[in-house]
């Protein structure tokens, strides 16, 4: 797009957030076809949003729930000054407690973990997302996928600076999707996706991220892979719409997303 | 702001995610990655929710992180073992998939500063006071980028490789 002859992108998409179209740029608009396509393209969207925007508001909505109350100053040091004493007794007994009912870590977990979509507050994380026809969206964890369902993942390996993903075969084994580095800073998506296929029963994933390349043994059976500093490993089981979980497991091929 | 997080969420959506994606599109033609990237140029602008107070200050924020993560995203291609291209109806194959690999190599190239400068300039049509506003910088740092920009793009064409 010039700019000596059109509005940019950027004055048309300003105008249109603002709400504040001018004469000028209107008239320009009714006489160019390109201003008017990408005036009409970045028109608010409607209908309903998708799922990814729908658990974006349940999170919200956890957080939210999960806010202290703000407290003016003078009210907190009130508030301290009148339970000072039940205070000084209630902090280490709740200390104690803390301490003799933390969990364990998760180290050890092997590939019957449940599966995991969501955000950790440390250490990797893994999104996993759907496209359907022409929508995407964040698979929720238990949600059934379609034939035809395309699968993407995305992994923040968290300074572990390889990623390996890895289905499950009709006999047990292990077969390797996909190897590749991240830098260990950045969350890495996957830059290749798979198709659901029509055989029915349950698509079963198992990521490995490791921070040196996995050994031949945990390539042809990643399930010995146990989590720890250098390994951490997710499986992802997922249910086929319409047909038994306890069928025939994962045939994936690979497809563009 | 509405007192429903959930009705506010539904509000920016369709008000912003439109053009967040009408942009990645335009860097990342033909491929899944452009939801993707526009996904997480989204859920970041709402998780900066001052920004949303000034439409203006919102869209060239979208403008810059959304290139910035684009530009990420065609730096990850070099992971790519299978690529993964739509079919896109509205554009011939060929083009696009030229275009991509020309961004990425200019991607592998180019600093930074240069990479986001080339495309607001040259794929998103923008002028000098637009990208100096995006950017948070001068017009004249504008200048002295893209005149960098023509130095460096002259010598990978000399190269070959542009």
């Amino acid at each position: 797009m010039n700019s000596a002859k059109h509005p940019s992108f950027f004055a048309l998409d300003q105008a249109v957030a603002s709400g504040n179209i001018s004469v000028t740029l209107q008239q320009h608009a009714d006489a160019c076809q390109q201003c008017r396509q990408h005036l009409a393209r970045i028109q608010p969207a409607k209908g309903v949003e998708p799922a990814w925007v729908a658990n974006l508001a349940s999170q919200q909505a956890r957080i939210v729930a999960l806010v202290v109350p703000k407290r003016s100053l003078s009210t907190l040091v009130q508030w301290l000054v009148t339970f000072k004493y039940p205070l000084m007794l209630a902090v280490p007994a709740a200390a104690a407690l803390l301490f003799l009912v933390r969990p364990s870590p998760r180290l050890g977990q092997g590939v019957d973990a449940d599966p995991y979509v969501g955000v950790k507050s440390a250490g990797p994380m893994l999104w996993t997302y759907i496209r359907r026809s022409e929508k995407t969206f964040l698979w929720d964890g238990t949600a059934a996928v379609a034939p035809g369902d395309r699968i993407r993942l995305k992994v923040d390996p968290a300074r572990l600076t390889f990623v390996s993903a890895f289905s499950r075969a009709e006999d047990g084994s292990w077969k390797l999707l996909w190897a590749g580095r991240s830098d260990g800073k950045n969350p890495l998506a996957l830059p290749v996706a798979w198709e659901i296929d029509e055989q029915p029963g349950q698509e079963r994933l198992l990521i490995v991220a490791s921070r040196q390349e996995l050994t031949a043994a945990e390539r042809s059976d990643p399930g010995i892979v146990s989590n720890n500093q250098d390994r951490w490993s997710q499986a992802l089981f997922l249910q086929k719409s319409g047909h038994a979980s306890e069928s025939s497991p994962a045939n994936l091929d690979a497809s563009g997303l | 702001m509405p007192n429903s997080p959930n009705g506010d969420l539904a509000d920016t959506y369709r008000r912003y995610f439109p053009m967040i994606l009408c942009k990645c599109s335009r860097i990342l033609r033909g491929s899944g990655d452009a939801q993707d990237v526009a996904q997480e140029t989204f859920i970041r602008l709402w998780q900066s929710q001052g920004l949303l107070r000034d439409p203006k200050a919102a869209v060239a924020w979208i403008y810059r992180t959304a290139t910035n993560l684009a530009i990420d995203k065609l730096r990850a291609d070099r992971f790519d073992a299978m690529p993964v291209e739509m079919k896109d109806e509205h554009a011939d194959a060929e083009d696009i998939s030229h275009a991509r690999h020309y961004l990425r190599k200019l991607a592998e190239t180019l600093s930074e500063e240069q990479m986001l400068v080339a495309v607001l300039s040259r794929v998103d049509g923008m002028n000098h006071r637009e990208i100096g506003e995006v950017m948070g910088t001068s017009e004249r740092t504008v200048r002295r980028v893209l005149e960098g920009l023509d130095g460096s793009l002259a010598k990978l064409r000399a190269k070959g490789e542009a």
